[in-house]
C-alpha cells in the first residue's frame, strides 16, 4: 500500500470522470455530480457516484484502477442490476480486482463502504470516542506543559505561557507513561530567567519537541501509538475514516505480509519463513523465465531458413537461428546487521537465498562496524535455518553499531571483481550510519560500476523525511521501503528487472 | 437445450451450469456472466484442483461451442500456439518446381493458405461457429508470450506477416487459468475480468458431491466434505485435496459399500485424497484416523 514505485493514482479528475460517465451513457448524472463536487456539496446517493467514490477509496488502498476498468465496472453494474449486494460485489470485484491480495482488500473495503446504516452509525460513534480521548490528551498537555519565566531586577516581572506544540505532539505527551510525563514536568517546573534580549523559550520548546519526537518512535515501536494509516489519506473525511477502518481491519487480521518484520513474533517466524519461501519461489520462476539461457545453444529458425533458401531450390545452404536469450544477473547483498536490523536481515537473506535458482551468483556481505563476507556459509547446502544460525554464531559483526562507509570502502577495495554490468547491488539498511557523507561517496562510486544499486530501507516511508541520510543515499540508489514482507517482495520484484 | 448469448441472464446461466453438474458460487456465475456479456476474456486464478479448467469445459457444453485448448508450458512460442508453416510440404514443392523445367516459384506460392498449419489460437480466431478458447496455465509461459497474447485478447485478431491480419468472425469466449506460479503482467490482467477461485466451503462441496456422484448417501457426503475441508484449512499440506480427489474418495468409499466414515475406512482410503507420503504422515501425526473420524462427526459450528 502506498509504495513509491506505484504512486497512488490521483483522484480521478474531472475529465476522467466525464469521459467514463459519458461512455457509460451517464452524462446527465455526471454533470450533476461534477457540479456538486465542485460546490463542495454533500453528494447525492447515486450509485454511479458511489462507485466512483468507492474506486477512489480502492485506489488509496493501493489498487491500480484505470478509467477503462471504471468503465467496465459501471457497465457491469448496468448489466447485473443493483438489487442484490452480493451480485454487485461480484460484478465490481470481477472488473476491479487483479489478484488474490487485492481481492482481500476489496472485500473489506466493500463491507465498510457499502455498510448498512446501523454500522455506519457505530462507525461514527467510534470516531467520536477516539476524538474525545484525543481531546483529553490535548487538554492534559496544554495544562501540564507550561513555560514559566521571570525577569530579574527590582521591577522584575514573571509569567506563564503555553508551550507551542502541534496536535500530534500533544497527543504523544498524553500517551506517555506517567513517570516520563513527570520528568518533562519537572524540567518545566522551575521558572526560567529571561531578559528582553535573551529569551530561552525557543530552546526550551525545541527541547520538549525533540523529547516528544524521540518518544514517538518509542511508542510506535511498543505499539502504544497508532501507526499512521499506510494508505495515503484522501482529504475527504468520510473516506478517510473508512480508510483507517479498512487498514486496521487488514492489520488486525495479523496478516504477516503487512507486519513490520521486526515485530513478527517468535511463534510466527516459521510461518513467515514459509511465506518468504513461497514469494521467493514465485519471483525466481518469473526471473528464470526472463533470464534463462536457452539450453539448445542454437535453435534453428525454420521459417527464416526456408525463406532464405528458396533461391537455392530448396537445398538448405544457409541456416538461420533463433536469437539467444539474455544472461542471468548477479546479486551482491550488503546487509546491515547492527542491533535493530536482525530480523529484517534474516528475512531478506532468506528471500535472496530463495532466488538462487534464478540468478547466476549471490554474494553476501554483512556489516555493522566492520564488513564480513559470509557467502561461504550459503554454499554448504544446509537448509536456511541451519545456515542462518551458522552465520549468526560465527559472525563478529552481528548486532553492533553501523559504519556503512567502512563497509563500502572495503567491499570496493577487496571485492571489486564482483561488480560489473550484470550485478545488482542490494543494500539492506535503515540508513542510520556514522559518516553518511563518506558512505554516499563510496555509494556513488559503486553505482557507476554496476547495473543497479537497490536500497532496501527498513524504515517505514512515513519516517523518511525525518532522517536526513535518506535523501542523501537516495541520490545514488533506487530506494524502496522494505519494512514488511509485502514491501520486501514488491521491492525485489520491481527492481530486479533491469 | 443450449444457451445463446443473446438471451443470457444470470439465473439461466446458473441453471445451465447446474444442469451439467458444475455447482458454482454466485460470485463465479456473476463474473462469468459479465465476461460473456462484456465480451472480455476471463482470468481464473486459484490453487490447483478447484475447477478452473472445468469452467471452460462447462461453457463449451452449455453454449454448444467448440472447446479449443491451448496448454501452456515453459518455452511455448507462437509457432506452437498460433501457426506454423508446413516445411516438409514447402520443401517438396520447391524441389518439384526445380524438377519441372521452366517453372519458377515465388514466396507467395509457398507461404499461402495451403501450407499453413493452424494452431489453437488461430483456430479459435477463424472458427466459424461459437468457440471457447481455453488458455490453460498461462503462468507457465514467459512474459514475451504474454505480450503476444495482448493483441489477441484485446482485438481478437492476429497478424500473420505472410498473410496479413486475421480478424475473428465470431468472438470466442476466452478463459485463461493460472495457478499463481508467478504473477502475470499488468497488461494481460487489464484485458481480462478476474476471478479468484478458492476451494469450496463445506455446503458447496456437499452440493458438488451430490451433483457428480448420483445416489450417494447424505451422511457419507456430509462427513467426507467436512474431513476434506478440515484437511485443506487446518493442516499444512504439500498438496491439498482437489475437488476431483474428493469425488474419487466418495466413489472409492461407495465401492467399499460404505454409507459413513469409520476410522478403518479412513485408514484404508486416505491415499485417495492425499498423494504425498509426507502429507499422509502429517495427517496421521497431527490428527490420526481417530481424529479425522471425530472431524467427520462434528456438527457444524460446534
Amino acid at each position: 500500500m502506498g509504495q513509491h514505485h506505484h504512486p497512488i493514482p490521483p483522484r480521478p479528475d474531472r475529465k476522467e470522470i466525464e469521459e467514463a460517465f459519458a461512455a457509460a451513457e451517464l452524462a446527465p448524472q455526471a454533470q450533476a455530480i461534477l457540479n456538486s463536487l465542485e460546490k463542495g456539496e454533500k453528494l447525492p446517493e447515486l450509485i454511479e457516484i458511489n462507485v466512483v467514490r468507492f474506486i477512489h477509496l480502492l485506489r488509496h488502498l493501493g489498487l491500480r484502477i484505470s478509467s477503462a476498468e471504471l468503465l467496465d465496472a459501471l457497465r457491469g453494474l448496468e448489466l447485473v442490476g443493483l438489487e442484490d449486494p452480493q451480485t454487485v460485489a461480484a460484478a465490481l470485484a470481477a472488473t476491479l480486482v487483479k489478484n488474490q491480495q487485492e481481492q482481500k482488500i476489496f472485500q473489506r473495503a466493500f463491507r465498510v463502504f457499502f455498510a448498512p446504516p446501523e454500522e455506519r452509525e457505530a462507525r461514527e460513534v467510534r470516531k467520536q470516542e477516539r476524538k474525545e480521548i484525543e481531546e483529553g490528551y490535548i487538554r492534559e498537555a496544554e495544562e501540564d506543559l507550561i513555560y514559566r519565566w521571570y525577569e530579574p531586577g527590582p521591577e522584575g516581572r514573571s509569567g506563564e505561557e503555553k508551550i507551542d506544540l502541534s496536535r500530534e505532539e500533544k497527543i504523544i505527551y498524553g500517551k506517555l507513561p506517567e513517570d516520563k510525563k513527570r520528568r518533562i514536568k519537572e524540567l518545566l517546573s522551575k521558572p526560567i530567567q529571561r531578559n528582553p534580549i535573551n529569551d530561552p523559550r525557543p530552546v526550551i520548546e525545541g527541547l520538549i519537541r525533540s523529547t516528544l519526537n524521540y518518544w514517538k518512535h518509542y511508542l510506535r515501536h511498543m505499539d502504544l501509538l497508532d501507526a499512521p494509516v499506510e494508505a495515503t489519506p484522501t482529504g475527504d473525511e468520510e473516506i478517510d475514516t473508512m480508510l483507517v477502518e479498512i487498514v486496521e481491519d487488514l492489520q488486525g487480521e495479523e496478516d504477516l505480509l503487512y507486519q513490520d518484520l521486526q515485530k513478527i513474533a517468535d511463534q510466527d517466524l516459521e510461518k513467515a519463513g514459509k511465506i518468504v519461501d513461497r514469494l521467493a519461489r514465485q519471483l525466481a520462476a518469473r526471473m528464470s523465465r526472463r533470464f534463462r539461457q536457452s539450453k539448445k545453444r542454437k535453435r534453428l529458425d525454420m521459417r527464416r531458413t526456408i525463406r532464405q533458401n528458396i533461391s537455392y531450390g530448396g537445398s538448405l545452404y544457409r541456416l538461420r537461428f533463433k536469437v539467444r536469450r539474455v544472461e542471468k544477473p548477479k546479486i551482491v547483498l550488503i546487509a546491515d546487521v547492527s542491533g535493530s536490523m536482525a530480523k529484517y536481515c534474516r528475512f531478506t537473506l532468506q528471500f535472496i537465498y530463495g532466488l538462487a535458482t534464478a540468478i547466476e551468483g549471490i554474494e553476501v556481505f554483512v556489516f555493522s562496524d566492520d564488513l564480513e563476507h559470509i557467502t561461504c556459509h550459503f554454499d554448504q547446502g544446509c537448509d536456511f535455518a541451519a545456515t542462518m544460525s551458522n552465520v549468526i554464531n560465527q559472525s563478529k559483526t552481528w548486532g553492533k553499531s553501523t559504519d556503512l562507509a567502512l563497509a563500502l570502502e572495503k567491499v570496493l577495495r577487496h571485492y571489486r571483481y564482483l561488480f560489473d554490468r550484470r550485478t545488482y547491488v542490494i543494500i539492506l539498511s535503515d540508513t542510520r550510519t556514522v559518516a553518511p557523507e563518506k558512505a554516499a561517496k563510496y555509494l556513488a562510486d559503486l553505482k557507476g560500476r554496476v547495473r543497479s544499486v537497490i536500497w532496501l530501507n527498513t524504515l517505514p516511508k512515513r519516517e523518511w523525511q525525518e532522517v536526513k541520510q535518506v535523501n542523501l543515499f537516495r541520490r545514488y540508489s533506487k530506494m524502496c521501503e522494505a519494512n514488511t514482507l509485502s514491501q520486501l517482495e514488491r521491492a525485489l520484484r520491481t527492481q530486479l528487472k533491469g | 437445450m443450449t444457451l445463446t448469448l443473446a438471451d443470457l441472464t444470470i439465473p439461466k446461466l446458473q441453471e445451465a451450469m447446474n444442469r451439467v453438474g458444475y455447482i458454482a458460487s454466485q460470485e463465479t456465475v456473476v463474473t462469468l456472466y459479465l465476461a460473456l456479456r462484456l465480451g472480455k476474456p476471463l482470468l481464473l486464478e486459484g490453487p490447483p484442483g478447484v475447477g478452473k479448467t472445468e469452467i471452460a469445459k462447462v461453457l463449451s457444453e452449455v453454449f454448444g461451442a467448440e472447446l479449443i485448448r491451448l496448454q501452456c508450458y515453459e518455452g511455448l512460442d507462437e509457432t506452437k500456439a498460433l501457426y506454423e508453416w508446413n516445411y516438409q510440404r514447402q520443401l517438396i514443392r520447391i524441389q518439384l518446381a526445380k524438377a519441372v523445367e521452366g517453372q519458377t516459384i515465388t514466396e507467395e506460392d509457398i507461404f499461402s493458405e495451403e501450407y499453413l498449419l493452424e494452431r489453437p489460437l488461430l483456430r479459435a480466431i477463424r472458427q466459424q461457429g461459437p468457440a471457447v478458447l481455453l488458455i490453460d496455465e498461462v503462468d507457465k509461459t514467459d512474459e514475451e508470450f504474454e505480450a503476444f497474447l495482448f493483441e489477441l485478447l484485446s482485438e481478437f485478431q492476429v497478424t500473420v506477416p505472410e498473410l496479413g491480419t486475421i480478424k475473428a468472425t465470431h468472438i470466442p469466449m476466452v478463459v485463461l487459468t493460472s495457478n499463481g506460479e508467478r504473477e502475470l503482467s499488468d497488461g494481460l490482467k487489464r484485458r481480462c475480468l478476474y476471478l479468484y477461485l478458492d476451494y469450496p466451503d463445506v455446503a458447496t462441496e456437499i452440493r458438488i458431491i451430490q451433483a457428480r456422484v448420483p445416489g450417494v448417501g447424505e451422511r457419507l457426503t456430509r462427513e467426507v466434505a467436512r474431513v476434506v475441508a478440515h484437511l485443506r484449512q487446518h493442516l499444512d499440506l504439500n498438496k491439498k485435496p482437489s475437488i476431483a480427489e474428493t469425488l474419487d474418495w466418495v466413489r472409492a468409499l461407495i465401492a467399499l459399500n460404505a454409507d459413513r466414515l469409520t476410522p478403518e475406512l479412513i485408514q484404508h482410503t486416505l491415499n485417495v485424497i492425499l498423494k504425498h507420503k509426507d502429507d499422509i504422515n502429517t495427517v496421521l501425526e497431527f490428527l490420526g484416523t481417530e481424529g479425522l473420524f471425530r472431524v467427520a462427526q462434528e456438527e457444524k459450528g460446534r
